[in-house]
C-alpha cells in the first residue's frame, strides 16, 4: 500500500504549493496551518483488566498504571483555498495503532467544491459521519468529555472514507433539511483480544443522512453500510468443525466459512444547543450479516451546562449485543477441548455488552485550551472492547476509571 | 511601609476593577450592526440568517448569493459582543465548535481579519462579504442589514 500513501503525500504536497500561491488574495481564505490533539491521563485499578476506547486499538488501559495512550491523540492540518468557492485540507494524525505503535497518518484530504449556497462536494480522503460527529472523534476540544463514548463510538472502524459525498441543503421556513449522501472505500484495522489485526483495507462504505436544524434543535436519521471481504477464514477451525459430525458444529463451519461480511448502521440523533445548555442524545443499532459482524444497540445521552469557564457534564450509554455465542454442540472431553476454546472464543470477539455512567467537568483555561476531570463506571457483560488476559471479558465485571485530559487547538 | 504598599496596591487594583467595570459597561451598551455591501440586493437580515451564515450552516444571501462571512480578531472584543449577542455563548463555545467543523473537513470558518475597519473595507469591496462591527465603525460603504443592541441586564 506504500504507492497509495505515495499518492496521497503528492497530491498534498501539490495542494500545499497551490494553496499558498492562492494565499494572495485577500478575499480568499489565507492558507493556515492549524493543529489539535489531547494529552490523556488513564487510571484503573481492576486487575486483569484492559480497557481500550476503540476496536482500532492494539492495547488498553491496565490495572494500577497511569496509562497516556489511551486517550492522547494529535494532529495538524493546513486548510487554504483556491478560489471563494473551491477549498481543501490536508490532515496528519498521530494516536495508538491497531499495530501499537505511534506512527503519523494521512487522516484527511481533499478538495471540497461549493456549487452553489444549497449543494456543496467533497472528494479525497473525508470524515465518516455515520453516528453524529463520529467524524470529530478525535477531536476533544470540540466536546464536553475526555474521550467519544466507547459504547456509542468504539465500534465504529473507521472515521475516513476515501471517496466523495454530497451535501445538499434545502432551507424550510425557519428550518433547514441538510441531506447527505456518500460512498467510498476505507481503511481500517481493528485488533482482537488475541492480539491479532484485521485488515480491513479496500472495505466499501456507503450511506447517507438526513439532518434537520431548527433554532437550537438538531434531529437527525441516517443509515450506512460497511461491507468487507478481505477477513481472512479460520480455515483450521473450520475442516475441524465440519469433521466432528455435529450438526451444531456444521451450522458454525458454514458461518465460519461466509467471505462477506457487511455491517449495516442506522442512527437516529436529536440534539439541543442554547446558551449554557447543550444536551443530545442518541441510538445507534447496527446489523451484521457474516459472522465478524458486530450486531449491537447502542444508547447514548449527554448534557452539560455552562457555568463560564467551567462546564459540568453527565453521561451515560450502554451498547448491547443481539447474538449469543453458539456451542459446537461437541461434548466437553480433551479432545474437543480446542475446537470448543476456539469457536466460543472467535464468536465472543463480536460480543459488546457493557454501559457506563460518566460524570466530569470541563475547564476552559485559556483560548483553545481546556482541560477536563472525569470518572466513568462502567459495567461489563461479555465485552471485546475490554481485554481480560488477552481474551475478549467475559462474564459480569465493573470497574471505575479516572481520567484526566488537556485538549488544545491552535 | 508595608502598610502604606497594601493600601497602594489596594487603591491600584480598585482602579483596574473600575476601569474593567467601565469598559464592560460601555461594551453592554455597544450596538453590534450586521452589514453588507449596499450592491448585494440585501436590505435586510433575521437573526435566524445571521446564525445560519456565521455558524456555516447555510450561506447564502437573501439575494442568492453565496455568503462570505467575515470575523474580527479571533480572541477580539467584537467577537465576543457578537456571538454573546447572537447565540448566547461565549468564544470558548464558538471555538470548541468551529474546531469540530474545521478538524472534521465539513465546513470552513469565517475569514478572519484583525479589526473592524478592515472588515468594512473588506465588505465595501466584495459584493458577497458580510461582516460585523461595532456601530460606530460603520460608514457610508455599507448598509447595516441587522443590529444587534444591548445586552440586557
Amino acid at each position: 500500500m506504500r504507492w497509495k500513501h505515495g499518492a496521497w503525500m503528492f497530491g498534498g504536497l501539490v495542494l500545499t504549493v497551490s494553496l499558498h500561491a492562492s494565499a494572495r488574495d485577500a478575499t480568499l481564505q489565507p492558507t493556515t496551518l492549524r493543529g489539535f490533539g489531547t494529552v490523556g491521563a488513564l487510571y484503573h485499578g481492576h486487575d486483569d483488566l484492559e480497557y481500550r476506547s476503540q476496536i482500532g486499538q492494539a492495547r488498553g488501559a491496565n490495572a494500577d498504571e497511569i496509562d497516556f495512550e489511551t486517550d492522547t491523540v494529535a494532529g495538524i492540518q493546513l486548510n487554504g483555498a483556491w478560489r471563494r468557492d473551491v477549498d481543501g485540507a490536508i490532515q496528519l494524525l498521530t494516536r495508538r495503532t491497531a499495530e501499537d505503535r505511534w506512527q503519523i497518518e494521512l487522516h484527511r484530504a481533499f478538495v471540497r467544491y461549493q456549487v452553489s449556497p444549497s449543494l456543496a462536494l467533497r472528494a479525497g480522503r473525508i470524515g465518516w459521519d455515520i453516528y453524529p460527529r463520529a467524524d470529530s472523534r478525535y477531536i476533544g476540544y470540540s466536546r464536553l468529555g475526555i474521550r467519544p463514548a466507547p459504547e456509542t463510538y468504539g465500534i465504529i472502524p473507521t472515521d475516513a472514507v476515501d471517496g466523495a459525498e454530497a451535501l445538499y441543503t434545502w432551507p424550510l421556513g425557519q428550518a433547514l433539511l441538510h441531506i447527505k449522501a456518500y460512498g467510498g472505500r476505507g481503511n481500517a484495522k481493528t485488533v482482537n483480544a488475541n492480539g491479532r489485526v484485521n485488515n480491513l483495507d479496500g472495505s466499501s462504505i456507503w450511506g447517507g443522512h438526513l439532518e434537520y436544524v431548527r433554532g437550537p434543535w438538531t434531529m437527525r436519521v441516517g443509515n450506512g453500510v460497511f461491507l468487507v471481504d478481505s477477513i481472512e477464514n479460520p480455515t483450521g477451525l473450520i475442516e475441524a468443525l465440519r469433521q466432528s459430525g455435529s450438526a451444531e458444529a456444521q451450522s458454525l463451519a458454514d458461518t465460519f466459512s461466509e467471505n462477506q461480511r457487511r455491517v449495516t448502521f442506522f442512527a437516529a440523533g436529536l440534539a439541543y444547543d442554547e446558551g449554557p445548555v447543550q444536551a443530545r442524545a442518541f441510538v445507534g443499532h447496527t446489523e451484521g450479516k457474516g459472522y465478524s459482524t458486530p450486531q449491537v444497540t447502542t444508547v447514548q445521552l449527554i448534557g452539560g451546562y455552562d457555568l463560564g469557564r467551567i462546564t459540568p457534564y453527565a453521561s451515560a450509554a450502554l451498547m448491547t449485543s443481539h447474538v449469543d455465542v453458539k456451542g459446537t454442540g461437541l461434548t466437553d472431553t480433551p479432545e474437543n477441548a480446542e475446537i470448543n476454546a476456539s469457536a466460543e472464543m472467535i464468536q465472543a470477539f463480536n460480543q459488546y455488552n457493557q454501559h457506563s455512567l460518566t460524570m466530569g467537568l470541563r475547564y476552559n483555561w485559556r483560548p483553545g485550551v481546556a482541560l477536563k476531570a472525569q470518572v466513568d463506571h462502567t459495567w461489563l457483560r461479555d465485552s471485546a472492547l475490554v481485554f481480560e488476559n488477552d481474551r475478549p471479558q467475559t462474564g459480569n465485571d465493573e470497574l471505575t476509571l479516572f481520567g484526566l485530559a488537556l485538549d488544545f487547538i491552535f | 511601609m508595608r502598610i502604606s504598599t497594601a493600601i497602594g496596591r489596594l487603591l491600584l487594583a480598585a482602579c483596574a476593577l473600575l476601569a474593567w467595570s467601565a469598559t464592560s459597561a460601555q461594551n453592554a451598551e455597544t450596538a453590534i450592526a450586521v452589514i453588507v455591501n449596499p450592491n448585494s440586493g440585501v436590505t435586510r437580515l433575521d437573526r435566524n440568517d445571521a446564525i445560519n451564515i456565521f455558524m456555516g450552516r447555510y450561506r447564502k444571501l437573501p439575494s442568492g448569493l453565496i455568503a462570505f462571512p467575515i470575523d474580527i480578531g479571533e480572541h477580539s472584543e467584537e467577537r465576543a459582543m457578537f456571538y454573546r449577542r447572537l447565540l448566547d455563548k461565549d468564544l470558548d463555545d464558538i471555538d470548541a465548535y468551529w474546531s469540530r467543523l474545521v478538524f472534521s473537513g465539513q465546513t470552513p470558518p469565517p475569514m478572519i481579519v484583525p479589526d473592524a475597519r478592515t472588515a468594512v473595507e473588506l465588505v465595501a469591496g466584495n459584493r458577497a462579504a458580510i461582516a460585523y462591527v461595532p456601530a460606530q465603525a460603520v460608514d457610508a460603504r455599507v448598509r447595516v442589514v441587522l443590529e444587534l443592541g444591548k445586552i440586557p441586564p
